[in-house]
Order: structure tokens, then sequence, then C-alpha cells
């Protein structure tokens, strides 16, 4: 779990996946395959060439973060969002600031001594600010607009197999797809990897990869959320449990019912997940590029989706390559 | 040292910790301490001269936190404060549980699956939950058990030259003061007092005071700071790097004006760079302390914290050391009262 750890502490926010590009190249290449970086920041790979059923495995290399809008008297920042972070969150967050140096800074709020009246309503992001303690003029040599903004979270060990990090929406699938890569050994199969950009701000990494090249299957992988005491409960899955499988009107129903009977086989749990329409994720791309992929959603059940720290199962991140791996080595 | 107080465990009730390393660093430097029954340090330090008028200086040693209240069937802990913290603050923190800091993140279900008022309200702190990675009420026991204190896992860093940022500078930014002033000699004798319980209604100031019978008293605090982008200045309390604050009164005390002319006459003849605290919202240990037996003359100097009961404190170290020079400055110009 040491490649995942590092990803997950390279700073990759939609539009600077290029800062992981090298790692997840030199990933794919430790798993045997031939890997490039393409105009995009997109990292592909691919194992034996020549085999005749071709498939892509796919996973999102950048994640949520915040990105500098203005620096102000006093060391403050002004910021957005990007990617559809989940704002509650952010109060009293520490950050680091990838300026040409990294910085640390605080998101605070007024004390509760001085709030007037009920004070529920939530922070507006627009009102907030990091405090850098910098004085402006030291700040401006460091930072400028547009730098990216991440949570400072540490990669936690909870319980059993459970850990906590930011970004895990989808680092966890980037490292999944470098696994299965390096653990299919299949003649039959052609196996093209891909870390795709730009996911959370619009699926554009995966808009590129589908015109490359026409496949026989496409599997996504992404997270999906995980149960907690308040969730909706048709929407959630346990962790723990296994990979998740989706079931939606665009994905292929003959390999969903392939994988599954090959989880079923060998004794991997899994759940279904049922969308009525759009998965939210490049699954929904891939599927009508170029003359259609046949293509599948696998998810990682994931607590606390687009906050400073996500929550997910070793064991369903292990399931989920052994399932993907194993029926990739099955194929005829 | 502010360092190591900023990362010892506090919260109000269990703050053994803070206590444990006041007493290894003052140890070599004073011969008379006493420990209360409950738990408060009272030093005598002898200086010089005997004064005519007894004086205590104070600091409490809890800070803000959190106490398990019950754990779910599924293997969360629900919470409940200790002291004032502001719910908005708290979600997808990190926190220590307990004795043994078992890590948790503060939960609630995912922004994808809220309705639109759900986002616009604020999250009450009885919905949230701690998630420490238990599947289930039984295997959560086994870390973890109701009345567990619990503490935010913050990181001490200096943010600049003067900026330093961490947990718990209310009150660890005034123990430390008063633990650097209990190493220098003195001009005159004093009582320097770590109390317990500020946060849940000062009532470790009162046990002490009562037990010390002072005539006047300096109390060290951190407190409120709100100068960032968008804060009117008559809304600020106070601002960071404009040097300690001196309070003239708060929801709980009165500051006693003749102690307050005197540390400002001391600041304009020592060139320390000192501000009034311009709310008088908030309260600290004075309020105990002003009202023991026939009452006492108090004065209260804090250093300036934004964020202040947050994960994130950020103080200015030439604040601290601005507290600093006025304690020293009284102690050694008691006479001259």
């Amino acid at each position: 779990m040491n490649d995942l750890k590092k990803l997950i502490e390279i700073p990759a926010v939609s539009g600077y996946e290029y800062n992981s590009a090298d790692f997840i190249k030199q990933l794919f290449e430790k798993s045997g395959a031939q890997a490039y970086i393409d105009k995009l920041s997109n990292v592909v790979g691919v194992k034996n060439k020549n085999g005749k059923f071709k498939v892509l495995i796919d996973a999102h290399s950048d994640t949520i973060g915040l990105m500098v809008t203005g620096l102000e008297k006093g060391g403050f920042l002004k910021f957005v969002t990007v990617g559809g972070v989940d704002t509650r969150i952010i109060p009293s967050q520490t950050v680091v600031i990838h300026g040409n140096r990294d910085i640390k800074g605080v998101i605070g709020v007024k004390p509760p001594h001085l709030l007037k009246g009920k004070n529920d309503e939530v922070y507006k992001t627009e009102d907030l600010f990091v405090d850098t303690g910098m004085e402006l003029s030291e700040l401006e040599k460091i930072v400028e607009i547009g730098d990216i903004i991440t949570f400072d979270s540490k990669y936690t060990e909870l319980l059993g197999k459970r850990i906590a990090a930011g970004g895990l929406d989808d680092k966890l699938g980037v490292y999944i797809v470098s696994k299965v890569l390096e653990k299919v050994e299949n003649e039959a199969v052609a196996l093209y990897a891909s870390a795709t950009v730009c996911e959370e701000t619009g699926l554009n990494g995966a808009k590129v990869i589908g015109n490359y090249d026409d496949f026989d299957l496409v599997i996504v992988i992404d997270v999906t959320h995980g149960t907690t005491p308040d969730a909706i409960k048709e929407r959630a899955f346990d962790l723990g449990k296994g990979p998740v499988i989706t079931i939606a009107p665009s994905l292929s129903k003959k390999y969903n019912k392939e994988i599954l009977d090959y989880a079923n086989k060998n004794s991997i749990e899994t759940g279904i997940e049922v969308e009525s329409r759009d998965t939210g994720t490049n699954a929904w791309e891939y599927h009508s590029k170029r003359a259609s992929n046949p293509t599948v959603m696998i998810s990682i059940p994931l607590k606390y989706m687009h906050t400073s720290y996500e929550v997910a199962d070793l064991e369903d991140i292990n399931n989920t390559i052994k399932l993907i791996s194993g029926y990739l080595n099955e194929v005829k | 040292m502010l360092e190591k107080l900023s990362y010892a465990k506090g919260v109000s009730g269990a703050d053994e910790d803070v206590k444990n390393i006041i007493l290894e660093e003052i140890k070599p430097y004073c011969d008379d301490i006493r420990i209360m029954r409950d738990g408060n340090i009272i030093v005598f330090k002898k200086g010089r001269k005997t004064p005519s008028k007894k004086l205590m200086l104070s600091a409490h040693t809890d800070e803000v936190g959190f106490i398990v209240k019950s754990i779910t069937d599924e293997g969360y802990l629900k919470f409940e404060s200790i002291g004032g913290v502001d719910s908005r603050i708290l979600l997808s923190s990190r926190v220590f549980v307990g004795e043994n800091k078992i890590p948790g993140i503060i939960g609630i279900k995912a922004v994808h699956m809220t309705t639109k008022e759900e986002r616009e309200k604020t999250v009450k702190m009885t919905e949230m939950y701690i998630d420490i990675g238990a599947d289930s009420k039984e295997e959560a026991l086994k870390f973890v058990s109701k009345g567990d204190y619990i503490m935010f896992d913050s990181e001490y860093n200096m943010l600049s030259r003067e900026k330093v940022m961490g947990k718990a500078f209310d009150d660890r930014a005034g123990v430390s003061v008063l633990i650097e002033l209990l190493k220098e000699d003195a001009e005159y004798d004093y009582y320097a007092v770590f109390n317990s319980l500020e946060e849940t209604g000062l009532k470790g100031a009162m046990t002490a005071t009562y037990f010390v019978k002072p005539d006047m008293a300096l109390i060290l605090e951190g407190t409120t700071c709100s100068d960032g982008p968008g804060s009117d200045p008559q809304n600020q309390s106070t601002v960071s790097g404009n040097g300690a604050a001196l309070s003239i009164n708060d929801s709980t005390s009165c500051s006693s004006r003749e102690l307050n002319e005197f540390i400002m006459k001391l600041a304009e003849e020592n060139d320390i760079k000192i501000q009034y605290k311009r709310t008088n919202r908030g309260g600290n240990d004075a309020g105990s302390v002003q009202i023991s037996e026939t009452g006492v003359k108090t004065a209260v100097i804090s250093v300036p914290v934004r964020y202040i009961h947050s994960p994130v404190c950020v103080m200015d170290m030439r604040d601290y050391q601005s507290a600093l020079d006025i304690a020293r400055c009284l102690v050694n110009s008691l006479g001259g009262m």
C-alpha cells in the first residue's frame, strides 16, 4: 500500500494532474506496461498490445480541491472550490498552498464568543479566507492567483482495515488500475490502462481517451457512497462488503453478468447499485465514444466523499483488484 | 515549550498531561509548589523583597474539546462539546479519542445525499458522529468507552517568522508565559497559579483564589481576535501583532482601574506594545478571582488568538512576548504601586 500512500500525497487537483502523471506512469511501467503521458496529462499504459480482446481499465487521477483567487492585505487568500467540494467542512481546515513552494495556512472563522444571533446558516465559501500568517509582500513572492490549495489531510489508519485520507476519490481507483495491470497475464487480452484528468470538472480526460480506439470492454473504477448512519439506504454501501457493480441503462448487461458470475463462483462479495440514468462518472462517456464501447462501472464504497477525510476499507480495494484481474485472466 | 504545551492533552477535566509538563518545567526553579485537591498547582515564588500587597498571577490549564456521550450499534461515537465550540467548524476534523489517542474523523452523510435545505443549515453537533473505523458497538468498545475525552488532532507549526498555528493557545499561551516568568528571578514575591476548569465554569480559579487569598491578581489568557478580511474594525476584539491585550471589562469581570493604569504606565515606560481588548463579550477566570471572599482587584492580559476554540488557532509571537514583558514588569515593579 506504499504506492497508494505516495499517490495520495501528490496534490492533483483537477487541472494539475501533471503533478502525479510521472508517478502514475512509473506505476504502470512497474506493472509491466508501456506507458506514456498525453497532451492533457492523461496517463495511458498498454500491456500485450496484440491480444485480440481489447480492454480498457480506467480511473480518474484528479481530485477536488481549492484554488487561489486573490491575495489580500494581512496575508490572507481568497479562494474558490474546484470540483464538488463539500463546503460545509471548509471552516477550520488546515491547508497546503502549492505556490512556488508549499506553505501551510488555516481557514479560520469568527470565534464563538463574538457570534451574535442563531448562527444556523452555514458559512459561505466566498466569505472565508486562508490565513497564511505572512505579510502580503512576503506572500506575493510565493503564491499567485490560480495556485491550487489542498486540504492538509494525513493518511490515517483507523480500526480494522479502514483508512482515512483526502483524495481517495479516485486515487484508490488509479491504484487499483495499476495493480490489475500488474496481475493480468492473459495472452487473449490487450490490456489498456488509463488515469484520466478532469473527471471532477466535466469528465474531459475520458472524453479524449475514448477517442483513441475501439474497446471490447471498458471497466471504469471509481467510488460510491459508503454507508453511514444517516445515509440514504439505497444509495450507500457497507464498507468491507466488496466492490459495487452498477446497473444502468447505458452499461453493459452482458459483462455485468459475466463479472458477477465470476464473483459468485469465487466467493467475492459484491454489491449492486442501480442508476436510472447517468452514473456521474467516466462510464457515461466511454459508452458513447466512437462506435460505442461496452462499459461496466465498478465502485469502492467511500464515506464522506469530497471532504478532507474520506474513509475506505483496504479489504474492498484488495477484493476489487482480485475480482477484475481474476475475471480478465479467465477471459478467452 | 509552547509547542509541547499545545500538543498536550488538556480537555477540561482531563488536563493532567498539561500539569505534568508544568511541574517538570518549573521544579528546578521553584521550591514552594503545592497541588490542591482539585489539581490546581499553586507556586510561591520568592523574590528579593516582600511586597505589602499579595499578587497572584494565574493561567488555566484546560482547553475546549469533547466527550463521548454514547456509542451507536453501528460503532460510531456520539459526542458533546466541553466548553464553547461552534459546530460549523467540526466536520471532517481529525480527533483523538481517550487516553490511547484512538484517531477518528468527525463525519456526516456525504453532501451528495443532502437536500438543498440541509446544505444551507448548520449541521448540529447532535447529528454528527465520530468514525473510528469500528463496524459495531462491540468492536468500538474494545478501544473506547463512554465518557472518554476527545481532543482535536492539530499540528503546531510556524506559519511565518511571527505567526504560529496550533491548538489550545487558549490558554497554553498564558501557561507558557507564566512558566517562563517562574524561571526568572523576581524583585517581589508573588504567587503563580495554574488552575483547571476555566472552559467549564471558571471553577479552578475559585478554589485557587480562596487558597492563595491575594490582594490583586493578573490573569494571563489567550483571547478572541477577529481581524481577518471583511471584519469591521469595531468588531475585531483585538488585532494580531499589535501586542498583548488589556481587558477593561467583559461578561464576567470589571478590571481594576488602578491596576490597568499601572500596567499601561509600565508598558509606556518600558516600550512594550500593548492594546486594549475592544469588546465586552466573553469572560475568563477574572470573574471568579474578583469575587473571592472580600474581593480581589484583577487585571487581564491576553495574547490575541485568531480562530480561538478551533483546531487551528493562530497567534503572533510578538504578542506573546509582549504579555511576558508586561507580567515581568509587574512582578518587578510592585513597590511602585
